[in-house]
């Protein structure tokens, strides 16, 4: 079967060499989706071993995620994995992933934080757990760790998914998406990493307020 | 003649002349340019014969024609906000499009 992993990255220079070496050994090929990054990202993801396509402006990880997905598929990839580019998630689970898809036994994967009980800070876990409840209002499915972006697609649900988000509230359509297009998910522990770094770049209270509005937004305009 | 009249004239005469302007850069199409006439000339209008709008306000149940000049102002305004942002998202979507398409390109030309 063929496994393409896909990494949006914005300004990800520090840790996407790692994340491209480290996930290559477990797929046949990286794709990460340079999102107009200022800094040396694309290159050194290139220098790794990826592949890199490239925004021409900053377009947000929805839109990214999107461009992946789409050249994965253009690439007949038969099972696509998504990952985060700060790190976060360990690429050595990646086989666990792709053993539910290539057995059939979901659709859509997704990695969830809080199946195991690993260190993630408090404050996270209330944001998870407020990012799991918007998903629940909006779409009615209640996953255990609806902005987890360490996912798996088989190439059906890769292509049949209609994902119209541009930022981070991708995550929550993702979800959506599945439950309208009547995929199967199915959710695997997953190790969070946190670093000084990834806990430093986290996400404000106001990314996520203004992310849920755009939650809103695009759930009313379906 | 009360001085808001005068002054909101002013406007109209101000804001009419621009729309012309334009008209004649061809920066407005003439479908355009009737639309704004209409409403400026409208304005004039209510400023010129403020009865009128008391008249307007008395048929439709409210005391003062300026409430009613408010309250169809308002409406409008969040009708075209709303339209506004309806536009944006779209235009939103087709860059996205757009950015997508170009770096696809680029990547099958690689090959």
């Amino acid at each position: 079967m063929k496994i393409i992993a896909v990494i949006p990255a914005y300004n990800e220079a520090k840790t996407i060499g790692g994340v491209v070496k480290s996930t290559l050994p477990f797929v046949n090929a990286v794709y990460v989706v340079d999102d107009a990054s200022i800094d040396e990202t694309g290159r050194i993801a290139r220098e790794q071993g990826a592949i890199v396509v490239r925004h021409a402006v900053n377009r947000g990880l929805g839109a990214a995620l999107g461009t992946g997905i789409r050249a994965a598929l253009d690439h007949e990839a038969e099972c696509i994995l998504t990952l985060d580019a700060d790190g976060q998630h360990d690429p050595t689970e990646v086989p666990a992933f792709v053993s539910m898809i290539e057995r059939g036994l979901a659709d859509v994967v997704i990695g969830s934080r809080l199946l195991l009980a690993t260190g993630m800070p408090a404050a996270r876990r209330l944001a998870n757990h407020l990012g799991n409840l918007a998903t629940f209002l909006c779409y009615g499915i209640l996953v255990t760790d609806s902005q987890s972006g360490f996912r798996a697609f088989s190439r059906e649900a890769a292509a049949g998914l209609e994902i119209r988000s541009n930022r981070m509230e991708v995550s929550s359509e993702i979800i959506g998406e599945i439950r309208r297009k009547g995929f199967r998910l199915a959710e695997v522990p997953i190790r969070a990493i946190y670093t000084d770094y990834s806990l430093g770049k986290g996400q404000s209270f106001w990314v996520g307020l203004k992310t849920a509005y755009r939650l809103l937004i695009r759930r009313i305009g379906r | 003649m009360l001085t808001i009249q005068i002054l909101i004239l002013l406007f109209v005469i101000f804001a009419l002349s621009r729309t012309f302007l334009k008209f004649r850069e061809g920066k407005l199409s003439r479908g355009w340019l009737l639309l704004w006439l209409l409403f400026w000339i409208s304005v004039g209008v209510v400023v010129l014969l403020p009865e009128l709008a008391s008249r307007l306000a008395a048929l439709v149940g409210i005391t003062r024609g300026s409430d009613l000049v408010v309250y169809l102002a308002v409406i409008t305004l969040f009708y075209l906000v709303f339209r506004i942002l309806v536009k944006i998202e779209s235009l939103e979507q087709e860059i996205t499009k757009v950015v997508r398409q170009a770096a696809l390109d680029e990547d099958r030309g690689k090959e």
